[in-house]
């Protein structure tokens, strides 16, 4: 029924040990002395008591301080020596004549082999009560006077079994409810399974001597058998009458075997010491566990073992306690873990703790059920289950810090090992996927973290998870809800590519390494027969090939398509190309292309190759004007060097006027001239505000030097002029509109080169205060322009102006149509033009038109204005 | 107050010198590259035929290939390249 059937029968006499088994439980010669008594004549306090009144024992016991030592406690349960006829005395006060066979079989209870109670497999099948079923009807089967003896005393044994001595154990049991001291409890749980078991035993030797088998209804019954089958259940259903809480209960358990744990574990670590120093001083020693005066810990341990042996002979193993045992042992294992490894990551803590089980619970396992012995199969299978509970106990500790164990990954890497091994032992896959989405959800996936953050995070997650499942089921499971979010953010792409173009870092690294390689390396490994193993089939469907591929196809799958990558990349690039002082060296903008071209394929990236190739065209052009010998510009004033761009290839610039001071204007003019001498048919055309300018203003013989863009280098030639402008007029000279000017001039402000006047008017300071404390101004300065400053169009804006090219599809399609919902609008541009957008995209689009008047909007359809 | 530029840093976009800014033949522009191009500028040169069209130079080679009759494909005049370049 509870498994416990299924054990084996236990040979050996119960109370006696082997020698191997005294040694490694009781090495104190004192108790091994005590433990070689029988355990049922030696450990008997109630004894004295008449049965259903056990109350005479505890006013003793209240009497003294409420908070009762274990030693106290242990003197009112302090073994009596029992004469063995003792029992006989009381059975005979209750009109039953003891037999011969009764003192034989209390002396030494395991002689006969029908005394060990053991369920029967047909225990379910008998609700009713038992005496009311069995006494009138045998009574009329058999008219014979000793048969009516015999089935009177069967009845009165009967009634005595069922309600009686479950009286007398919830009675002992309600006692200890009342108390809190943890020893009480103890002592209460002792107390009543011993003697339960006890008065069992003299109940049923007076069952199978005089009536064991009565002809019932011709049928065969044996109401011993019946007791013995029946006492768990016996007892399960007085406990409602006698109005015991289930959860008190379960409490008391819980504290009696805290308290055998405790115990056993002061006596584990003293068996370690010096048996010497154990022997002199421990009886005298305080001891931690029982708090007061010398310790007890071996008399409480024996106690420990004599209850649960009764327990198991009673059947309540399984029933009471069964549930306890593990909820305890739980509970001190996850102590232990917690102890153990809180916080320290870096290292592995499995075999601690295996030893820890090993030294610490199996002794005291062994000792809770204590008709198993090392060598057999069922105690083996306990081992067994006890080191699946720590594993599981140990994997719940580890998820429950996985997040940060997960941000210190490549640290944290033992811990993570552990936790692959856990896995493998215990079902732990839902709790992580779980306890990780809800931590990755409540710690990352809010606004206050940056995009930066929530990236690297994202990468260690997937690192981490791929580290403990190779196969990338987890990663699959755990990781869609952050990629979600991420795509939600608008500067991902950007910082993921940042990131990906960085000199050194994760992801850059992930770039490095050869991608064909390890895709190579991964198809072997799936291809390996033995290796292969099939999905749990509670897995979705891998969506986005998420567990096959590495860290960045992950990536840059959260969009669905590389186009948009690879439009991001080339802004980026010719971000970083045109803040370059002047077009120089690129040897890492090339490296990085091509190992992006390794992973996007060449003709994604054919544009950025043609703007690289621009930059080192220019760069040669540069040094053919200025640096050769007989170069034609190495003259001239002004060194204008240009960087000499394809239009198509490269982001498009934004249109914007200056007037160039004279002298830049003609070296301009100079420099077209000399490439279209070089390149024939070809000319340029001059982006007048886009560049760098580095200029040198001095003022009472303090020079300055200054990078900064050409607008505000021009500005700045315009004081060089005069002192004093007024700020159309200024504006005017420099061909910009006038909140272009004023917010140009703010570098000159912000410097302390120019101040305003008065409201509308600038004039030159008189002499330069330096507000950022240096002369030079930094290129790292210069970096921190505004957006609007940034000479290129956002590539947002540039797919914005992609899509006014699709209008007139727009408009075609709504003349035919009429009216079309938004998705019907994007998924017909799909179809026909081969336009990049998402549908977010297009209604911002689309709305916009509706505000612009060229579209109408209603009932969730676009139409075209009538 | 002295001003003194000491570099001059700009950006200038090149520009075919023709009086069209696609080709006739691959209706691309001509600052771009022929469809069988990577790189535009000289690997992908324009060339003029005497009829003042002009073309991606590999886009009439292409088409001569194909004709039987040199003839310019805008004009259907007959072809010839133009020597006095603009």
């Amino acid at each position: 029924m509870f498994g416990y059937d299924n054990l084996p029968r236990n040979d050996r006499s119960q109370g006696k040990f082997t020698k191997a088994e005294k040694e490694k439980l009781f090495v104190s010669p004192i108790v091994s002395d005590e433990i070689e008594m029988d355990p049922f004549l030696t450990f008997l306090p109630f004894v004295e008591s008449v049965p259903g009144t056990p109350e005479n024992v505890t006013p003793r016991a209240r009497s003294r301080s409420s908070k009762l030592s274990p030693k106290a406690a242990l003197s009112i349960c302090t073994p009596f020596q029992l004469d063995p006829l003792e029992p006989k005395v009381r059975t005979t006060r209750r009109g039953r004549a003891p037999s011969s066979r009764s003192s034989s079989f209390v002396s030494s209870p395991t002689s006969e082999s029908g005394v060990k109670f053991r369920p029967a497999a047909e225990y379910a099948a008998i609700e009713t009560t038992p005496s009311r079923l069995l006494t009138p009807r045998s009574a009329q089967d058999d008219g014979d006077n000793d048969s009516k003896h015999a089935i009177q005393n069967l009845e009165e044994n009967l009634t005595w079994a069922i309600q009686t001595a479950p009286g007398l154990f919830w009675s002992k049991f309600s006692s200890g409810l009342k108390e809190n001291d943890e020893w009480r409890r103890f002592d209460a749980v002792y107390r009543a399974s011993t003697s339960l078991a006890t008065e069992f035993v003299l109940t049923l030797e007076g069952l199978s001597s005089t009536t064991s088998q009565v002809n019932f209804c011709g049928q065969h019954f044996d109401a011993f058998r019946f007791v013995c089958d029946n006492v768990p259940g016996i007892l399960m259903s007085t406990r409602a009458q006698k109005v015991v809480d289930l959860a008190k209960v379960e409490e008391i358990f819980d504290t009696f075997y805290t308290c055998g744990f405790k115990a056993m574990n002061i006596i584990r670590e003293d068996s370690l010491d010096e048996e010497n120093s154990r022997l002199n001083n421990r009886d005298l020693e305080e001891c931690e566990t029982c708090s007061e005066g010398a310790c007890v810990c071996w008399k409480i341990v024996s106690l420990f073992q004599q209850a649960n042996r009764a327990l198991q002979d009673l059947g309540l193993m399984e029933e009471l306690a069964g549930p306890r045992v593990y909820a305890v042992i739980s509970k001190e294992m996850s102590q232990r873990v917690d102890e153990t490894c809180s916080g320290k990551y870096e290292t592995s803590h499995i075999d601690e703790l295996a030893d820890w089980l090993k030294q610490k619970v199996l002794p005291w396992i062994e000792i809770v059920y204590p008709d198993t012995n090392l060598a057999s199969q069922v105690s083996l299978n306990r081992h067994d289950e006890f080191s699946r509970l720590l594993m599981e106990v140990y994997g719940k500790a580890i998820i429950h810090d996985m997040f940060s164990i997960i941000i210190e990954f490549p640290d944290s890497q033992p811990i993570l090992e552990d936790l692959r091994m856990c896995m493998h032992q215990a079902n732990l896959r839902d709790i992580l996927v779980n306890k990780l989405k809800w931590a990755l959800e409540r710690r990352l996936l809010n606004a206050g973290v940056s995009t930066n953050s929530v990236l690297d995070a994202y990468c260690n997650c997937v690192k981490a998870l791929k580290f403990v499942d190779a196969s990338g089921i987890l990663v699959q499971l755990i990781t869609p809800p952050v990629r979600e979010y991420l795509k939600h953010r608008e500067e991902t792409v950007r910082v993921i590519l940042v990131s990906l173009t960085e000199e050194s870092g994760d992801l850059a690294e992930e770039l490095s390494r050869n991608p064909s390689h390890s895709e190579r390396k991964a198809r072997l490994c799936g291809l390996t027969w033995n290796e292969w193993k099939p999905d749990p089939i509670d897995v979705p469907r891998d969506k986005f090939n998420l567990r096959k591929s590495d860290l960045i196809q992950a990536l840059v799958s959260i969009y669905g398509s590389k186009t948009l990558f690879i439009d991001e990349y080339r802004a980026l690039l010719a971000d970083r190309l045109l803040r370059m002082p002047k077009p120089g060296p690129i040897t890492r903008e090339i490296k990085c292309l091509e190992l992006l071209k390794l992973r996007f394929g060449d003709s994604n990236l054919q544009k950025c190759e043609v703007m690289l190739k621009d930059v080192s065209d220019s760069q040669r052009l540069n040094t053919r004007f200025y640096d050769d010998e007989g170069a034609i510009l190495a003259d001239e004033d002004v060194r204008v060097t240009g960087l000499v761009v394809s239009a198509q290839f490269w982001p498009t610039f934004k249109q914007e006027s200056l007037n160039l001071p004279p002298v830049v204007s003609n070296a301009f003019e100079k420099y077209t001239k000399a490439f279209e001498a070089i390149k024939g048919n070809r000319t340029l055309e001059w982006q007048n505000h886009v560049g760098t300018v580095e200029i040198e203003i001095e003022n009472d013989g303090v020079p300055l030097s200054f990078i900064c863009t050409p607008s505000q280098a021009v500005i700045m030639y315009h004081f060089s002029q005069e002192d004093a402008w007024k700020e159309e007029k200024l504006a005017e000279a420099c061909g910009m509109s006038v909140a272009t000017l004023q917010n140009r001039i703010g570098f000159w402000t912000s410097k302390g080169i120019v101040s305003e006047a008065s409201p509308g008017t600038y004039r030159l300071c008189s002499s330069f205060v330096d507000v950022s404390g240096g002369s030079q101004q930094s290129p790292s300065k210069y970096a921190e322009e505004s957006e609007a400053d940034f000479p290129l169009t956002s590539t947002s804006k540039q797919r914005e102006n992609d899509l006014q090219t699709f209008w007139s599809y727009i408009e075609a399609m709504l003349t035919n149509l009429e009216s079309l919902p938004l998705s019907r609008i994007h998924s017909m541009l799909k179809l026909f033009a081969t336009v990049e957008c998402s549908v977010e995209a297009l209604q911002k689009f689309l709305d916009e038109k509706v505000s612009q008047n060229c579209l109408a909007y209603s009932g969730g359809q676009y139409q075209l204005p009538k | 107050m002295k001003f003194k530029i000491k570099s001059w840093n700009s950006v200038a976009i090149w520009k075919w010198l023709a009086n069209d800014d696609k080709c006739g033949i691959c209706r691309a522009p001509f600052d771009g590259c022929c469809s069988d191009c990577k790189i535009p500028g000289d690997d992908c040169p324009l060339v003029w035929g005497v009829c003042s069209h002009c073309f991606h130079m590999h886009c009439i080679m292409k088409w001569l290939a194909a004709q039987q009759n040199q003839i310019c494909p805008m004009c259907r005049q007959d072809w010839a390249l133009k020597s006095d370049l603009p």
